[in-house]
């Protein structure tokens, strides 16, 4: 043995094994008896003239038989019912939960396939309303019906569902207050009230009062009209010089509405 | 054994809701999926959660099951696959199942009554190194050999479990048996 040989020995390389025969895949067959008959009668008078053959058959019965002595001493003391009793009861958790997510699934059936259908509606009915007040809160809806409408948010948008009509306030061509035939009316006494207080007063003097317009008449032989002061407009003439139903005497309407205001 | 057939039956009366038929699929299987779980991985604890995650895993994929594969071959799958990340996981940790041969988590073996006790430390002792040869090799190898010697399954059905052709399962176990063999031999001459 050379020194190359000594030192794989001692390192526990092994040695290099003549080169095996070509019908490897016979012998195993051979070896663990999966052969048929004849390829087992075949390879034994092949291992007649095959040295090879018959040293590795001879060598791997060996190996084999170690091999099997390993098992029968390390699986001789198994025990069964030790691993079946930890893995067959977690296996038999598991299958029982799965059993009763079924029996659950299949009591809810049932109970529709047995019920009445009213009892069905109701039942229907009870579960849509809760579910849409779940929503409703997560939601943070809000629902509120005042005099302006029903509205409703959901804590985003503020949406009106319902308004009622606006009311359009239109001008109107007379006062708040008053109607047309009550302005006539005051008209019509307004107007008497000064012939009555126009006729009662005397004849060289008498001063029509419309409003903010104080007109006086003035007698044409008065000294006032002597001294030329005609700054007076037609209108501030006598009543005694004119006719006092003129129209020119009658208070305007305009000036009757301006002390009406 | 039980026939494949009613290993579907039952999966399918645990499809359509009944609670204890998957129990029963669980003590059906659960005495190999451990020992494939132990072979992979080589402690028991290990072996044990492994096993138990297995069962786990089958329960929740249950109604991804479409008795295209057989329950074996699906079972065995889920369970090297998490041998594998298992695996993975450990030796990211740098844990090796050797490190438990000194600890009191380690394996325990059980002598046969007929031996003397010389013979029980000579059994132990080339059993220890079996599995030091066994957790040596690459994972595609350690699961073929281990499907084959601790399930006992057929060339088929690890091809079936680990989707591949019957010719690659079959050349994986003679490449494991040629590396077995050379490492025991190599084991078995140094300490001598």
């Amino acid at each position: 043995m050379n020194k190359e040989m000594r030192d794989k020995k001692m390192q526990g390389i092994p040695e290099e094994l003549p080169e095996p025969c070509a019908r490897a895949e016979e012998l195993v067959a051979y070896l663990y008896r999966e052969a048929n008959d004849a390829e087992a009668q075949e390879f034994e008078a092949h291992t007649q003239h095959c040295e090879s053959c018959r040293t590795e058959l001879a060598a791997f019965a060996q190996v084999r038989g170690s091999i099997d002595e390993w098992r029968q001493q390390s699986l001789g003391f198994l025990g069964s019912p030790a691993l079946a009793a930890e893995v067959v009861p977690a296996l038999d958790a598991a299958a029982a939960k799965q059993a009763r997510k079924r029996s659950a699934l299949a009591a809810l059936r049932e109970f529709f396939t047995l019920s009445p259908m009213w009892m069905r509606a109701a039942t229907v009915a009870v579960s849509v309303c809760v579910c849409a007040l779940v929503v409703m809160i997560v939601a943070r809806a809000e629902v509120r019906w005042d005099a302006s409408g029903i509205s409703f948010s959901t804590g985003v948008s503020r949406e009106r569902v319902v308004e009622r009509t606006r009311t359009v306030e239109v001008e109107k061509p007379v006062k708040v207050g008053y109607s047309k035939e009550e302005m006539e009316q005051m008209v019509e006494a307004r107007v008497r009230q000064e012939r009555e207080s126009f006729q009662k007063r005397p004849a060289q003097e008498a001063t029509i009062t419309t409003g903010t317009r104080p007109r006086t008449a003035v007698a044409r032989n008065s000294p006032q009209f002597a001294s030329g002061d005609r700054a007076r407009t037609p209108s501030q003439q006598t009543v005694a010089q004119r006719d006092p139903l003129s129209e020119e005497d009658l208070p305007r309407l305009y000036d009757l509405l301006g002390e009406t205001n | 054994m039980e026939t494949l057939t009613s290993d579907e039956q039952i999966v399918w009366r645990a499809l359509a809701g009944d609670a204890d038929a998957f129990g029963e699929i669980v003590q059906r299987w659960e005495r190999r999926i451990f020992a494939l779980a132990f072979g992979m991985l080589g402690r028991e604890e290990e072996a044990r959660d492994a096993t138990q995650e297995t069962f786990f895993a089958a329960f929740r994929n249950l109604r991804s099951f479409r008795g295209e594969a057989k329950v074996s071959s699906w079972l065995h799958r889920i369970a090297i696959n998490q041998c594998i990340t298992r695996q993975r996981r450990a030796k990211v940790r740098g844990e090796t199942a050797l490190e438990d041969e000194t600890s009191s988590e380690g394996t325990t073996f059980l002598a046969p009554a007929h031996q003397s006790p010389a013979q029980a430390a000579e059994s132990q002792e080339r059993t220890l190194l079996v599995r030091r040869a066994v957790s040596a090799l690459p994972p595609e190898l350690r699961e073929v050999i281990v499907m084959k010697e601790f399930e006992e399954l057929t060339f088929q059905e690890i091809a079936d479990a680990l989707d591949l052709p019957l010719s690659t399962v079959k050349s994986r176990l003679y490449t494991a048996l040629r590396q077995l063999r050379m490492r025991l031999e190599g084991q078995g001459a140094e300490a001598a």
